[in-house]
């Protein structure tokens, strides 16, 4: 794939990629370091994700809250959103909210994750 | 300088390296930066550390110990080092005020808005750490501006005098005044000399007398006017 290949495919899958490489100094290359370390984040935030939400407490609220910038930072503004909607619940401890609304929150990360993996893998 | 980095997220230490090492190079500074996930790392390596650091950059939301109460607990003990925070939330603005942070870079910040921050604190790591970088026999090498005593022309080159040697550099002096053109502490004396103010011992009649102790005569059309260029900056500094 080539840069702009990328950048497309990002784009049509959902991915604000003009903030993504605002963010990452306008280079790919520094992009695609970002996304990396999202990808090898991914598997150890979601269990502790897992973990937590039930019985929300500060360490959930710093979780969600990580989640949120990384998220924002790459452009993947729907699932930062959602993070964001988690991180004030926690913050309020509106346990209600949080366990109506995590697989929907789980379900978009895979699903980024998903989109990232398709341009590093290419 | 050394600048250290705590913030518990890995991409946010990427960047924030990333856009000091992009910085450092457009603005000759020679950095050194060391980062943490935790502040408890970066307090063990502060105390431990013989070169401390000249700017800090800590964020707020992290897990044990948080980037507010970090810099309590370093005022509290007496260190004044520069703190920028950096954090998503503007929730804790007025602690940052109160342990006096140098300013605040709102997440998510794209190299622009670092550099804005930087600016505030910029000002002193300029005038500590900036570097020029001349040709001596064939090798590029850097000083740190703050080091150079004076500088003289030598035929086609000149030679620049530190306390601990002098070296003689594949510059012209115009073209050694043009990197320092942004320095206050340097001056032209006669068309031979660019002196740091900051290594001016005392002013005679016809001489300036450096700490390193050479003596650099003043033509006397310029003398009263390097007077009170020199009178200037000691008021200033």
């Amino acid at each position: 794939m080539s840069e702009n290949e990328k950048l497309e495919y990002l784009n049509e899958r959902g991915i604000n990629t003009k903030a993504g490489m605002r963010y990452a100094d306008n280079s790919l290359e520094f992009y695609e370091q970002l996304i990396e370390i999202f990808l090898q984040e991914y598997e150890g935030k979601r269990q502790k994700a897992e973990e937590e939400y039930q019985n929300p407490t500060e360490k959930y609220t710093v979780l969600v809250h990580g989640l949120k910038n990384s998220a924002r930072y790459l452009g993947a503004d729907e699932l930062a959103d959602m993070a964001f909607a988690h991180e004030k619940a926690s913050k309020t401890g509106d346990v209600a909210y949080i366990t109506d609304n995590f697989d929907a929150m789980l379900q978009m990360w895979e699903k980024v994750v998903s989109v990232f993996s398709g341009i590093m893998e290419a | 300088m050394k600048i250290y980095i705590c913030d518990d997220s890995q991409s946010d230490l990427l960047r924030l390296q990333h856009y000091l090492k992009k910085y450092a190079q457009e603005e000759n500074l020679e950095i050194e930066i060391e980062e943490f996930l935790t502040a408890r790392d970066m307090f063990l390596a502060h105390n431990a550390a013989k070169e401390k650091p000249v700017l800090l950059f800590l964020d707020i939301y992290m897990n044990q110990i948080d980037g507010i109460e970090a810099a309590k607990k370093l005022r509290e003990a007496g260190i004044k080092t520069s703190i920028l925070f950096t954090t998503s939330s503007m929730e804790h603005a007025m602690e940052a005020f109160q342990v006096h942070a140098d300013g605040y870079l709102h997440k998510p910040f794209d190299y622009e808005a670092f550099k804005h921050a930087m600016s505030k604190v910029s000002g002193q790591l300029q005038t500590d750490y900036k570097t020029i970088e001349v040709r001596i026999e064939r090798m590029s090498r850097k000083f740190r501006v703050r080091d150079i005593c004076f500088a003289e022309s030598d035929n086609h080159g000149v030679q620049i005098y530190c306390m601990d040697n002098v070296y003689r550099a594949n510059i012209t002096m115009e073209g050694l005044k043009e990197q320092l053109t942004e320095e206050t502490s340097f001056v032209t004396c006669g068309r031979s000399y660019i002196i740091n103010l900051a290594y001016v011992d005392s002013i005679d009649s016809e001489v300036i007398n450096m700490k390193n102790n050479e003596m650099i005569p003043i033509p006397v059309r310029i003398r009263k006017q390097i007077r009170e260029q020199y009178q200037q900056y000691l008021q200033e500094n």
